[in-house]
């Protein structure tokens, strides 16, 4: 009797398209870029059928901001109230997975937050906040450790939740997307395989530009799933980029609405999220009702978008065989992550590094020296330096979570010894008791939370 | 100066109501037992009322009764044959298992863009065949038929006047959510014959008694439709809680946030107004499981109320969810919370003893004494209504929003005064008060407040209008308006050309534009860039004449 069907996985969705934000008039990340999808999922009439619950987002708080970023020069200054609530959007799936009300959780918010590091100075790659590790070290606050894999399928690189996870073996990290030698940001190599504390629980896999609904369903098959299963995690998140899609302006890749779907099905991930994707009127209306429907066990062999013809997807032989062979090596290279550990750190006491980061629009370039403590107990502690000139030169010590006695006293130590006179912010993330000390920075306007 | 005419068809008793058009007094009132006859008790009801009242100063009348939909409930429909333009999507399967529907070819997208184009031909066979077959009434809907009505238009091309009646789903709603629309569509054909049918039968009648004001049904939004331009009897379903929120809002002037909670026999409804309108659904009415686009209140009904039986369960005492009969005291075959009103003195109907005995095997089980199992009963009961009460609330403030200034600055409900309708209502107050911890009033009248509410409702009215500058076209699918504009055309110009539009429409469907008063509810403004191009604006409105009441009912007299 023409009743609503019902979905075979209980999926609740965070639907926050933020109509009235924008980075920028023209900019891609504009008001309208979810207006189209909302069309869609409304004339669907998604949120009718039984067993798909809209949530509305909540607000993220500072906490839960500096749990995961040191924001210069302050969480006032660069954190927005879309960002609060993008990654709230996130945080409200993820509770009420956890929660068990719903199996599966779908956060179709933006801004979007994969190009967002720990230290936060302005917008890059149109992110603030990482709004899936905000999502997550909120998550294991409430819940208790927590084993997770972070599958990235965004076209772009996700160096940002990378970098911030790149010393924790507890988060496995992968990331699929277009070769970096032919996109923004530039990074991702196989090379790129975590910190000491991280060793292999990073892994890239940078795809041919071209690549269609065949590669992506063939590397899922043949390295993430084969990797997850010996990964074991408690909990798998989908950052949910949709701009591999053949009609995006911004990329080159050849995936369809269906080929999402299909990805979605097969990876079978707890959270979606949310991130690129920029052909808002072709694409994301397919992809996300796909994407939906996917996660809530429903058929997806409607979901055709107008453009699509058989030959959209068609990619080379030489892709077929570029990505056989990358899949093999990287599976050899995470089964052998050991051996390579002993390699790369041996007996060394201190992992030291350094790097240059761009803010792109914010137009700050940045240089960081990092040292991590090679533990043997722990993940090891963290000390990271970070300069950018003519803004401010700034400390950021964190100790992870299950971090030894030993670390904490590098850490406590580092904190109190680092200076203000030296250091315009020094921000100490105590994970293991879920507090911020800081020193320096600006005095606090007012409030500290503006919404409140 | 005149009289407005009010009878409501409630599941126990049929009320009318005459109120005093100069003076907003209640001039007369009755009530007779609803029958399983609902046209016969509401002719009854009216013609009480008609004795009282001098026939020539009726200026309306106004009937609220759910005789139509109770069709859909009793599963007694008349087949439409369905005809679906469902595009890519969802899978459209769960909308075709009724035994004459047509999946055809034919598409837009979500700007209104055509995708496939129609088969004249498919569709010519299939309306043959639903001749062959000796179908009458037809639905048609299509995905997006709101941005771009044409496909459904080439059905009414192809089908002509062949069928009784045919009903186009972009004429029902101009809001999204297609498989909503297409219910709504196959609900219309489908109630079509059995509500102009009644439409004739109410006007012979009325007319037959001399009355020859204009004749009104109430919907579910709680406001008034002229019965001869409401096409859609589906809009007609839940006409009781709509016309006792009407009633509260007719009896009570309330600035804020009023819970209206309306305790019958069976249910107990619970409604809110707001500054002295009644909140809406986002979506629409559910009509027996039915979800349709039709604009409804929002309303949420449990099953308990005066005449449900009590009855213990596993050592605890229960309140509905089953009414068997009157109470005890009346001969009922069960306990119910009226009895415990009964033995507690507070109400004096039927017979004491009758009540008493009914309660004796619950006080033995729970070694308590009838007294105190009374005073637990009508706790019970309160509680459930507090409990809900507060589901309704959070339901209200759990409603998504899309933007940061909503999200931010939006505006949480938490009402302050609850307005009790309802037979026996004044009796359950001081533990429905308790319960919900706010003051609890009872108007005067609360026993016929349905029927006040009815009596007095307004015509109200929704259009949604889509401009897409980009693409040179303006849609208002409720009036009807499909146009090309100009790139230059503005949300100033849309929204004008809107309410012009609303207040045709207004007149068309009898409003008196005294007190006229539309407003725009929600509007939003996109630019449309294409490429790295901006190549026009979206802009879209939603604007109303909202449910309101022509005037208040006077307390004294």
């Amino acid at each position: 009797m023409m009743k609503f069907p019902k979905a075979g996985v209980k999926t609740g969705v965070v639907f926050f398209p933020a109509f009235d934000w924008a980075i920028s008039a023209n900019h891609p990340e504009r008001e309208e870029r979810l207006l189209y999808t909302r069309d869609q999922i409304f004339e669907e009439g998604l949120f009718d059928v039984e067993g798909i619950t809209e949530y509305p987002p909540s607000l993220a708080t500072v906490e839960d901001v500096e749990r995961v970023h040191l924001c210069l020069p302050s969480p006032e200054k660069v954190v927005t109230s879309s960002h609060y609530i993008s990654a709230g959007g996130a945080i409200a799936v993820g509770e009420a997975v956890m929660k068990g009300e719903v199996e599966r959780g779908f956060a179709l918010v933006r801004p979007p937050g994969h190009h967002a590091t720990r230290v936060v100075r302005g917008l890059r790659g149109f992110c603030v906040i990482n709004i899936e590790a905000v999502m997550l070290e909120h998550l294991r606050k409430q819940y208790g450790p927590l084993r997770v894999a972070i599958i990235d399928t965004d076209c772009h690189h996700g160096d940002g939740t990378q970098e911030v996870y790149w010393n924790d073996p507890n988060t496995l990290f992968i990331s699929l997307h277009q070769d970096g030698r032919t996109l923004y940001p530039g990074t991702g190599f196989p090379s790129e395989f975590g910190g000491p504390g991280g060793y292999g629980a990073t892994l890239n896999i940078p795809m041919p530009p071209g690549t269609g609904d065949k590669g992506y369903l063939y590397v899922i098959d043949n390295f993430v799933l084969p990797v997850l299963e010996d990964f074991k995690p408690d909990l798998i998140i989908n950052s949910a980029g949709q701009d591999n899609h053949f009609s995006d302006p911004l990329t080159n890749m050849s995936l369809t609405a269906k080929g999402y779907a299909e990805l979605t099905r097969r990876l079978s991930p707890h959270l979606a999220v949310l991130e690129g994707g920029y052909s808002v009127q072709s694409a994301l209306p397919y992809v996300n009702t796909g994407i939906l429907l996917a996660l809530a066990g429903l058929d997806t062999s409607n979901v055709i978008e107008p453009l699509y013809s058989p030959e959209v997807s068609v990619q080379s032989k030489k892709t077929d065989e570029f990505l056989k062979e990358l899949c093999d090596m990287m599976l050899y290279r995470y089964e052998s992550r050991k051996n390579l550990f002993e390699e790369s750190f041996g007996d060394k006491e201190y992992h030291e590094t350094t790097k240059n980061l761009f803010h792109d629009e914010a137009g700050i370039s940045e240089h960081q020296r990092e040292k991590t403590r090679i533990c043997r107990d722990c993940p090891g502690v963290t000390l990271l330096a970070t300069s950018a000139p003519g803004y401010s030169e700034d400390y950021l010590i964190t100790l992870p979570l299950g971090g030894c006695p030993k670390c904490r006293e590098v850490a406590e130590e580092a904190f109190q010894k680092a200076s203000t006179d030296e250091f315009d912010t020094i921000l100490f993330q105590d994970r293991p008791n879920d507090v911020t000390l800081k020193k320096g920075g600006p005095k606090p306007t007012q409030t500290r939370s503006r919404w409140l | 100066m005149g009289y407005y005419i009010g009878i409501d068809v409630g599941g126990t008793h049929t009320d009318g109501v005459a109120v005093d058009v100069s003076t907003g007094r209640v001039a007369a009132k009755v009530k007779v037992e609803t029958s399983l006859d609902l046209y016969a008790c509401s002719m009854a009801a009216l013609e009480g009322i008609l004795d009282k009242i001098p026939t020539d100063e009726v200026k309306r009348v106004l009937f609220s009764t759910t005789l139509v939909t109770n069709a859909v409930a009793t599963g007694t429909l008349e087949p439409p044959g369905l005809i679906l333009m469902a595009g890519p999507g969802m899978n459209p399967s769960f909308l075709t298992d009724t035994p004459d529907c047509h999946l055809i070819s034919g598409a837009m997208d979500h700007r209104g863009r055509e995708i496939v184009p129609v088969d004249k031909g498919e569709i010519s066979r299939i309306v043959d065949n639903f001749l062959l077959k000796g179908i009458a009434v037809v639905a048609v809907a299509g995905k997006f038929s709101g941005r771009n009505p044409s496909h459904e238009l080439a059905v009414k091309e192809i089908a002509g006047d062949r069928f009784d009646y045919l009903s186009l789903s972009h004429n029902l709603s101009g809001a999204l959510n297609f498989p909503r629309r297409a219910i709504t569509a196959y609900l219309s054909a489908a109630l079509w014959r059995r509500h102009s049918n009644f439409i004739s039968a109410i006007t012979r009648a009325v007319r037959g008694h001399g009355v020859e004001a204009p004749l009104y049904l109430l919907q579910a939004d709680g406001g008034a439709a002229l019965a001869e331009s409401l096409e859609n009897g589906a809009e007609t379903a839940l006409s009781g809680p709509a016309a006792s929120i009407m009633g509260a809002d007719a009896m009570r002037s309330f600035e804020g946030e009023l819970l209206t909670l309306d305790i019958g026999g069976t249910t107990t409804d619970i409604a809110m107004l707001i500054n002295g309108v009644p909140l809406l659904e986002q979506q629409g009415a559910t009509i027996s499981g039915y979800k349709t686009q039709i604009r409804s209140l929002y309303n949420r009904s449990i099953p308990v109320g005066g005449d449900s039986e009590v009855s213990v369960n596993a050592g605890e005492l229960s309140v509905g969810p089953k009414r068997r009969g009157k109470a005890a005291a009346l001969g009922g075959p069960a306990p119910t919370p009226t009895d415990a009103l009964i033995i507690l003195g507070r109400y004096d109907k039927g017979d004491v003893n009758l009540s008493r005995e009914a309660f004796e095997p619950i006080s033995r089980e729970l070694s308590l004494t009838i007294e105190e199992v009374s005073e637990r009963v009508l706790l019970k009961l309160a509680e459930a209504i507090a409990r809900e009460a507060d589901n309704f609330v959070n339901e209200v403030n759990s409603r998504p929003v899309y933007t940061i200034r909503e999200l931010l600055h939006g505006h949480k409900v938490a009402p302050t005064h609850a307005l009790l309708v309802g037979g026996p209502a004044r009796l359950f107050v001081p533990y429905v008060e308790e319960a919900l911890g706010i003051p609890v009033e009872v108007p005067r009248h609360s026993d016929v407040a349905n029927a006040i509410g009815a009596a007095v409702s307004r015509v109200s009215l929704e259009v949604n209008a889509t401009a897409d500058t980009s693409k040179g076209d303006l849609s208002i699918p409720e009036a009807g308006v499909y146009r090309k504009v100009k790139s230059s055309y503005s949300m100033g110009n849309l929204q004008k050309e809107t309410l012009k539009e609303l207040e045709t429409l207004a007149r068309a469907h009898g409003v008196t534009m005294k007190g006229y008063q539309p407003e725009v509810v929600e509007s939003e403004s996109f630019n449309i860039i294409e490429g790295y191009a901006r190549t026009g604006s979206f802009h879209r409105i939603r604007a109303q004449v909202r449910p309101s009441i022509l005037c208040k009912i006077k307390e004294s007299g």
